[in-house]
């Protein structure tokens, strides 16, 4: 038998130098004992000696005192006992319970949308569960704060959008169609999609880490059990509030991405006049109905998305923060895919 | 006041608890008691229905409660939660906290009178000078104090708390205590508290009932449950004379 000096000051620097030199003193045919004189037994120091022990079961002699020191026991209560194997689900199986999970979130999330409009409607009859002058509260938070943004992206991109079609346009003498071009694609696209992708943005993500938190800190449980419906009293208030808002900011984002457009017809030298009244020419009452109508449904969808997303908050901080993305993403995704739906009813 | 015949609860195929049986009388402190993980908060949440039994009767002043509850039902009206993380509303001050109950199911009730009511109720819980203030700039005492003062609002027959001591050192812990006492003698509200602190157990509990293994182990007064003979209960009581 060989005893090999353990030595006395292995760390997490040095640990894996001194398991290459314990290595390498062993032999095939002998016997192995530890010097562990001064040794303090510390983490790594235990964990390097089951490592050898592991992987020379046959050769190593340590007493029954080093084994119990090094060697930690396994939990005793049935509680933590390590369960069965269990055999991975058949594919079909597997297959469906996702998509019975899933049918379960469609079917939920609809039972969002049906729920918000019906205690919406039911609202204008009977104010309980709904806190006095909320709607206005959400109205002020959802609506005037968003205005400066909404009013910006829209004018950048409406001065884009036409700076680049007049570039176009000039080489065939047509820079006097921008006005024509500009109070189109605002008013048919995107005025309310610009808006939605804001809310969305901005009210989406927050109506998500409002309701995750509420669910996480028990409030919403409290809201039952004092028997307030939690669907009236936080979908409510912020139903009405988008609804009415949603109009007048996609107004604002329709008059701003045309100022833009103004601003490059200026540019190009088209008399202020000639702008306006060919922009009221192209504007069409059925646009500017539509357009309102796309935006009303894009805050519904942003709204029981936010809702659902929160109110599927399992755990703690990291699920609301995950709950805020998954929101503004499946938001923008479908305001993008209602609005290509739309455009196909609409225009073919 | 509150009976549970043959209950039996969970989360889906998951069971926590059996056959549970039990009954509470009128202005009783009883407590649920058990190790972490026995179940009692589930047995909470199934009375209350906040995850509605899978079978058994709950039966509330002699009218059964079956979940989900129809739209008038006065149940939630008749019963009030302190909540182990409180659950105020983060977005109001701890007087419109307490109003909330009032507002949302009496909208013509008076504004002015609603507040008076929530500042009495603060009052009781020491909370008056502290009424414009939001939750979370509340110390977790003061919390639980203002959890308590919306429990008591619409004058609760039964309370029903949850861990009402976990996270307060044992000194906020005493008072708390004693102001559930002190109200409970007061105002002869119902008691059903769900806690494994032990020492808020010897304070308060009138009458116990102590879960194990999906069942009650023992359910009797406080005096029989010092007294019992079953070796978890004694250890429970006991536990650094007969360990594990």
């Amino acid at each position: 038998m060989i005893t090999i000096k353990i030595p006395s000051d292995i760390n997490f620097e040095n640990a894996m130098s001194v398991y290459s030199d314990i290595s390498s003193q062993i032999s095939e045919n002998e016997e192995i004992g530890f010097d562990m004189e001064g040794v303090v037994l510390n983490s790594i120091t235990k964990a390097l000696i089951r490592k050898i022990c592991v992987e020379h079961p046959n050769k190593i002699c340590i007493d029954e005192e080093l084994k119990k020191e090094v060697f930690y026991a396994h939990d005793d209560d049935s509680r933590f006992d390590e369960k069965e194997p269990v055999d991975p689900e058949p594919f079909i199986e597997s297959l469906g319970s996702r998509i019975y999970a899933l049918y379960g979130k469609i079917l939920f999330f609809f039972v969002i949308i049906v729920d918000m409009v019906f205690y919406s409607v039911e609202f204008l009859f009977n104010r309980k569960f709904v806190l006095k002058h909320d709607t206005t509260r959400n109205a002020y938070q959802i609506g005037y704060k968003a205005i400066p943004i909404v009013f910006l992206l829209a004018f950048l991109i409406g001065f884009t959008i036409a700076l680049q079609a007049a570039i176009q346009l000039a080489q065939f003498g047509g820079q006097t169609y921008i006005a024509t071009m500009s109070t189109m694609i605002m008013t048919k696209e995107l005025g309310p999609l610009i808006t939605a992708i804001i809310i969305a943005g901005r009210t989406g993500s927050s109506i998500a880490a409002e309701i995750g938190t509420m669910v996480v800190m028990e409030e919403v449980d409290a809201l039952k059990t004092m028997g307030i419906k939690p669907f009236k009293f936080l979908l409510v208030p912020k139903f009405w509030a988008v609804t009415l808002v949603m109009p007048i900011l996609t107004t604002i984002a329709n008059i701003a991405g045309i100022t833009g457009g103004l601003i490059v017809s200026t540019i190009y030298n088209i008399p202020f006049g000639a702008f306006i009244s060919q922009m009221l020419e192209a504007l069409l009452m059925k646009d500017i109905f539509w357009g309102t109508v796309k935006s009303i449904s894009f805050a519904w969808v942003i709204l029981a998305v936010g809702c659902f997303k929160g109110l599927n908050v399992r755990g703690g901080a990291d699920a609301v923060g995950r709950a805020t993305t998954e929101s503004v993403v499946v938001s923008i995704f479908m305001v993008v895919a209602i609005d290509a739906l739309f455009s196909i009813i609409l225009y073919t | 006041m509150l009976k549970v015949e043959n209950l039996t609860a969970g989360y889906g195929n998951n069971i926590i608890l059996e056959d549970i049986s039990f009954s509470i009388e009128n202005g009783e402190r009883f407590v649920v008691l058990g190790e972490s993980g026995c179940g009692k908060s589930t047995l909470m949440k199934a009375i209350v229905g906040l995850n509605p039994p899978i079978s058994g009767n709950v039966f509330f002043k002699d009218n059964e409660i079956i979940h989900p509850l129809p739209e008038n039902t006065t149940f939630y009206k008749e019963i009030g939660i302190l909540y182990q993380s409180s659950a105020l509303m983060t977005s109001l001050t701890l007087e419109e906290n307490v109003m909330l109950p009032i507002n949302m199911h009496y909208p013509d009730f008076p504004l002015k009178n609603a507040k008076d009511i929530a500042c009495e109720k603060l009052a009781m819980v020491n909370l008056y000078q502290h009424r414009d203030k939001y939750p979370q700039e509340l110390s977790g005492g003061m919390k639980k104090r203002g959890a308590l003062a919306r429990a008591l609002v619409m004058d609760p027959d039964i309370i029903f708390f949850d861990e009402p001591q976990a996270g307060l050192d044992p000194v906020t812990a005493r008072d708390l205590d004693m102001l559930f006492i002190k109200l409970n003698e007061q105002l002869k509200t119902t008691y059903f508290i769900v806690t494994h602190e032990l020492l808020s157990i010897k304070r308060s509990a009138q009458k116990v009932l102590m879960l194990a293994d999906k069942k009650v182990l023992f359910f009797g007064t406080f005096e029989e449950a010092m007294q019992s003979d079953i070796y978890k209960v004694k250890r429970f009581f006991n536990v650094d004379k007969y360990g594990k």
